[in-house]
């Protein structure tokens, strides 16, 4: 049995930790130092600086057919460094990239004042330069190409110091492989999966954050991953691949290894299932169900980032997908969404999108986005737009704290229509019969953007993940599996014509990295056309031998 | 295609090459057989008409089969894993057969299990600690026949990857990893196969028409794994003492100092019968560090010592004198003028003569570099022909160990080919007599000789080992420089050059490229005839052509230096040595370093406290 100790890191993997303010003093003396004297003659100046110091502890471990294949370690810790010349209404940032451009410098684990100091004014330096060329750039193209009204480039705040001392990760990788072993052996008995494996990482990090604006900032939280991931090749030789993933924080509960096991097996069916499936063997346009997982996945695709505000930079000619419509309507007048990171739990399930500071220390409250489908504002960073001047706590830190874009936090949609799962699909099928056609279709999983949240869908037509176990269902309501679909992107209209929302609602957790977690929940989706086609693929011929696991205690 | 060649890892950076190491058995160099001290000649002007420094190696071929022998009386097993590949090996060879095309004559599978440990420090404290195991599998496949097969114009060389393996000698588990690489790299193998011949029907015929693969060979050795033990926590202490000595200059932008550590047992199979596990380990200590010059150059040092056991590794004392050797040479040379381009007469020393035949010469003696009519070729047809000065000899010899005493990086005993490695002489009194081979027969040499070598995952094609430059007349090292200074006069130059320090090279092989070479040196001195002493100058790299740059050396010394590195080419990164005297060449040619052009830091850098260096107390 494998249980969770959970508390504050005094050591790390051997070494006992500098107290924090050591290595804040270190941060403050050469940030302090670049504010005051950093600046080239004739030259714009910083008027925001900023540095963080990430200490990442991880390790991982992969298990294939109950051997181990791969057992590694890594520490570091690196700083990261970004400024902005000019002013809060014109700066240096915005012009190429919608990342902020920081500059790092790895230093060592040990605490050492003078390589800290070193790295950061390396890094500074090298920002410095960077900003000015940028600065300059980004003044020439706006005098060839000038822009009316341009919101300012970054909002003034009294930015929050905040401590988040979280729990971190501490499963021993030796309590641990006997389980993923054990896994992995599942596999053993099906022949027909060519690969698959089991893997668990976990990685605790702790960073400090100091800007030029006082905000001085600690956090430490850790991530535990597991993977099971499968594959193999139908009769006419398509690949196919699957998998099973758990991101966990120090503060979830850990899965029993009973369940661990039951994964593996699940993910046996699952996979066995789709090798034995139909292939599709048409185009399709007409109503498509999101159930489950895979509507997470479609809000995942399409709602969550069209109402996040990323300003594209001044170069780019794509304008956002609801830019200039709030007040109007863009989804049925019975569906509302709100994105509220006060909430820390739902339906019994803790919630990943949980905070009280966004990491540019800017407090987040309950924000209400859509209300009877009508548009009410947007997720805001402190990257303004002319839809969202100021932000709403939501600039979250995607490869560390200096690196933010606006994201949501619990992402809640919620449908005043109530139906449940089996009147969803009378609904599906009243349309199917309504359009001529003899069967529609139900997508229960996705190839979902995996732990990555897409924040930047800025086209008009929304892309959406291809399903991985998708449902074809027949007038009299019999489902069969099919594979080797893809779906057509969606027109933002098409959102406006969502038919139906209920069951469920799934609660999902999403955790790009430590740190930064997003809750997405929402009933099943019913859309009234999605274009379906085949996937595109070229099949290989299956193996010429049997596989060496093809024995006696083989199945399938 | 550009082959480059570093001694050392990647600077810069904190991944680790995948090395094919090999064992350093006890099996020393005999300096004695025929050698004799550099130190006892006479200073002369005269070069010396006598022998040099000769490196024979009486021992090594009867301590091999020595071994052989006794592993085989003792009954001595390998181990499961090499069963287990051998079984599925049986299985492929006879079995895998597609209905349309032709079964693989050859199917070789190599594992490569290493084990590394990898120690960095910077400033004083430790950045870098990991220690990581793998399993690695090559898969070797040739469809057709030995007169042509699947690999006739050697164009993929990543084809034999067959990815990782499990780190258990589970039975099922490694025979579902050796199953599904056999089966996507038989199926690589048949569709390169109809390419070749469609290619060779519409293609004129390349002028050698030699077979594809050597005659079959059957190598059996068996040597138990060598452990990788490491006393990390001394080593940890040095790094952090060595490392701190670049506190002291605030000039220099990175800095480190870092021990590798690796231990790796090669096992193979093949459907010829040969079978092997045979361990190797190596220690891997180096010095890193870069400056910035007010004129937008960028300069880096770098000291590595090569060992094959942990207690030949430099102490502490020695480790620090290295990193204050590369401190000080980075900060003369912020302060050294910057060079002007040159022709004229120059001394490489030691390690720079040691790169300069590495790259011009040494890739050109690889043997299938003779066959496709895409490499240049230079000496393909001179052998018997004299293409360096007659008091030169060089030959390639992987057997070697040591050279007086100086561990040399390009050992192994068999290659990754299951060849016995030979000694080569590729020239004896500057008479161009062979080439180094693989298993790939070019005209007139259809066997290898023991140097078919390669990364992890890559085709193995000839590559050099311990590649040692020899000279039969030899003079005292302080009288090549006055060789340098008569040959500075005749010519009425203001200065000769001397080239000390190397951080690599590069030469182009094929066609479609000049047949050029690049040698980037780093420590480069003008020597004056008028007594001043040598001034230290930058920027400069040397450039030239094989064939000329070979015909100017005039003399050498009896200095002889071994220059330790990994060489990449079109078979991955190898382990190898140089070996070289300095040399005095009549005419060479520099021109100047591509210029970064950063811009100094503008503010000052931070300066160090009296707490800068804490390091914490180390836990449990």
């Amino acid at each position: 049995m494998v249980h969770a100790r959970r508390a504050e890191r005094k050591i790390l993997r051997g070494h006992t930790l500098e107290p924090r303010e050591n290595l804040f003093s270190s941060m403050k003396t050469e940030l302090e130092r670049n504010r005051k004297k950093l600046h080239l003659e004739e030259e714009v100046k910083p008027y925001y600086l900023a540095v963080a110091l990430t200490d990442t502890d991880s390790w991982h471990m992969t298990a294939s057919l109950g051997t181990l294949m791969h057992r590694g370690d890594l520490r570091f810790r690196s700083i990261q460094a970004n400024l902005r010349v000019g002013s809060y209404e014109l700066d240096n940032t915005g012009f190429h990239s919608i990342y902020p451009q920081s500059q790092s410098a790895s230093v060592p684990f040990e605490y050492n004042d003078l390589a800290i100091r070193r790295g950061i004014f390396f890094a500074f330096d090298q920002a410095y330069k960077a900003a000015i060329q940028m600065y300059s750039q980004k003044n020439a193209y706006l005098r060839n190409h000038p822009r009316e009204n341009m919101p300012p480039d970054w909002t003034r705040v009294t930015p929050l110091s905040v401590t988040q001392v979280g729990h971190s990760i501490e499963l021993s990788a030796d309590e641990w492989l006997p389980v993923i072993k054990e896994a992995s052996a599942v596999f053993r008995k099906y022949p027909a999966i060519q690969s698959s494996s089991v893997s668990i990482s976990a990685s605790n990090r702790m960073e400090y954050l100091l800007t030029s604006e006082k905000q001085k900032s600690f956090t430490s939280d850790g991530l535990l991953s597991i993977i099971i991931a499968a594959s193999g090749q139908a009769e006419d030789g398509t690949a196919i691949y699957i998998d099973w993933r758990m991101n966990l924080t120090p503060d979830d509960e850990y899965p029993e290894r009973e369940k661990i096991i039951k994964a593996a097996h699940e993910t046996v069916s699952r996979l066995s299932a789709l090798l034995d499936a139909p292939k599709i063997d048409e185009n399709y346009s007409g109503p498509v169900i999101f159930e489950g997982k895979a509507a997470v996945d479609f809000v995942v695709a399409t709602l969550a980032p069209a109402l996040a505000s990323n300003p594209p930079p001044v170069t780019w000619s794509q304008k956002g997908v609801f830019e200039n419509m709030i007040g109007r309507m863009i989804l049925p007048p019975w569906v509302d969404i709100v994105d509220d990171p006060g909430m820390k739990s739902h339906l019994g399930k803790t919630l990943a999108g949980n905070y009280e500071v966004d990491d540019e220390g800017v407090r987040a409250e309950r924000l209400e986005l859509v209300k009877r489908g009508r548009l009410m504002g947007f997720l805001a960073s402190r990257r303004p737009s002319k839809d969202a001047m100021s932000s709403n706590g939501r600039g979250r830190g995607i490869f560390g704290s200096l690196n933010t874009v606006a994201a949501p936090s619990n992402f809640i949609l919620t449908s005043r229509k109530k139906l449940n799962r089996k009147a969803m699909k009378n609904e599906l099928l009243k349309l199917v019969r309504k359009r001529g056609l003899k069967y529609g279709y139900i997508v229960r999983r996705s190839q979902s953007f995996g732990s990555f949240l897409n924040l930047f869908s800025d086209a008009r037509n929304l892309r959406l993940p291809n399903p991985i176990e998708m449902y074809r269902v027949d007038l009299k309501g019999r489902e069969t599996l099919v594979r080797g679909a893809q779906l057509a992107p969606i027109p933002v209209s098409e959102l406006e014509r969502i038919v139906a929302m209920g069951g469920g609602p799934e609660v999902a957790n999403i955790r790009m990295q430590p740190g930064f977690g997003v809750s997405i929940v929402t009933p099943d989706i019913l859309v009234e056309r999605i274009e379906i086609s085949e996937t595109p693929m070229q099949p290989q011929r299956k193996p010429l031998l049997s596989s060496p696991l093809a024995g006696v205690d083989s199945k399938r | 295609m550009k082959k480059k060649c570093l001694p050392g890892t990647t600077p810069g950076s904190l991944s680790i090459p995948i090395f094919s190491v090999l064992a350093a058995m006890a099996l020393f160099a005999c300096p004695g057989g025929g050698g004799r001290s550099a130190s006892k000649r006479e200073s002369t002007v005269q070069p010396h008409h006598e022998k040099g420094l000769a490196f024979t190696v009486p021992a090594v071929e009867k301590e091999l089969e020595k071994k052989i022998a006794r592993l085989r009386d003792e009954g001595t097993e390998p181990l499961p894993l090499l069963g287990i590949m051998e079984k599925e090996l049986r299985r492929t060879h006879e079995k895998l057969r597609d209905p349309k095309g032709q079964p693989p004559y050859y199917v070789a599978y190599t594992v490569d299990e290493t084990n590394n440990i990898f120690l960095r420090a910077t400033h004083g404290s430790l950045d870098g600690d990991s220690e990581n195991r793998s399993r690695m599998l090559t898969v070797d496949m040739r469809v057709g026949s030995r007169k042509f097969d699947n690999t006739r114009y050697l164009e993929r060389n990543w084809g034999a990857h067959g990815g990782a393996l499990p780190l258990e000698d589970d039975e099922a588990a490694i025979r579902t990893g050796l199953w599904l690489a056999s089966d996507r790299i038989y199926r690589q193998a048949i569709q390169e196969f109809d390419r070749v011949k469609s290619k060779y029907k519409t293609t004129s015929k390349e002028e050698d028409d030699s077979d594809d693969f050597s005659e079959p060979v059957k190598t059996v050795y068996f040597e138990e794994p060598i452990k990788l033990e490491l006393d990390k926590e001394k080593w940890r202490e040095h790094l952090r003492i060595a490392s701190a000595v670049f506190n002291e200059d605030p000039e220099i932008t990175t800095s480190w100092v870092s021990l590798q550590a690796a231990s790796n047992t090669r096992y193979f199979v093949s459907s010829e019968g040969s079978r092997i596990q045979i361990p190797a380990i190596r220690y891997q200590l180096t010095v890193f560090a870069t400056t910035d010059t007010e004129d937008g150059m960028n300069f880096n040092r770098h000291e590595a010592v090569y060992a094959g056991k942990e207690d030949d590794l430099p102490g502490i004392k020695e480790l620090k004198a290295m990193a204050e050797k590369v401190r000080d040479d980075l900060r003369d040379l912020r302060n050294a003028p910057t060079a002007e381009p040159y022709e004229g007469p120059a001394i490489f020393h030691g390690k720079a003569a040691a790169v300069f035949f590495h790259e011009v010469f040494g890739h050109r003696m690889e043997g299938h570099r003779q066959k496709l009519r895409r490499f240049d070729g230079t000496f393909t047809k001179r052998i018997g022909e004299r293409v360096m000065p007659s008091f030169l000899s060089i030959y390639d010899d992987p057997q070697m160990t040591e050279i007086n005493g100086k561990f040399l990086n390009g050992h192994y005993l068999v290659d990754d080919e299951a060849v016995r490695a030979e000694r080569v002489d590729l020239v004896k009194n500057g008479v161009l007599k062979d080439f180094l081979m693989s298993r790939i027969p070019i005209k007139g040499r259809p066997q290898s000789n023991g140097h078919g070598r390669r990364s992890p995952g890559m085709m193995a094609v000839a590559r050099q080992g311990n590649l040692v430059v020899d000279s039969d007349r030899v003079v005292d090292y302080e009288d090549l420089r006055k060789l340098l200074l008569a040959e500075v006069e005749r010519q009425n130059k203001p200065y000769g050059l001397l080239f000390r320090e190397v951080s690599g090279g590069l030469t182009f092989i094929q066609r479609q490229m000049p047949q050029s070479f690049m040698i980037h040196p780093v420590m480069v001195y003008k020597v004056y005839p008028d007594g001043r002493p040598d001034e230290l100058v930058r920027g400069v790299d040397l450039v030239g052509t094989p064939l000329l740059a070979l015909t100017q050396i005039v003399a050498a010394a009896n200095d002889f230096e071994v220059f330790n590195g990994i060489c990449g080419a079109e078979s991955g990164w190898v382990p190898v040595s140089a070996t070289a005297p300095s040399l005095l060449l009549q005419q060479i040619e520099t021109q100047r370093k591509p210029v970064p052009g950063k811009k100094l830091p503008i503010l000052p850098p931070p300066e160090p406290t009296g707490e800068t260096t804490k390091t914490v107390q180390r836990g449990k």
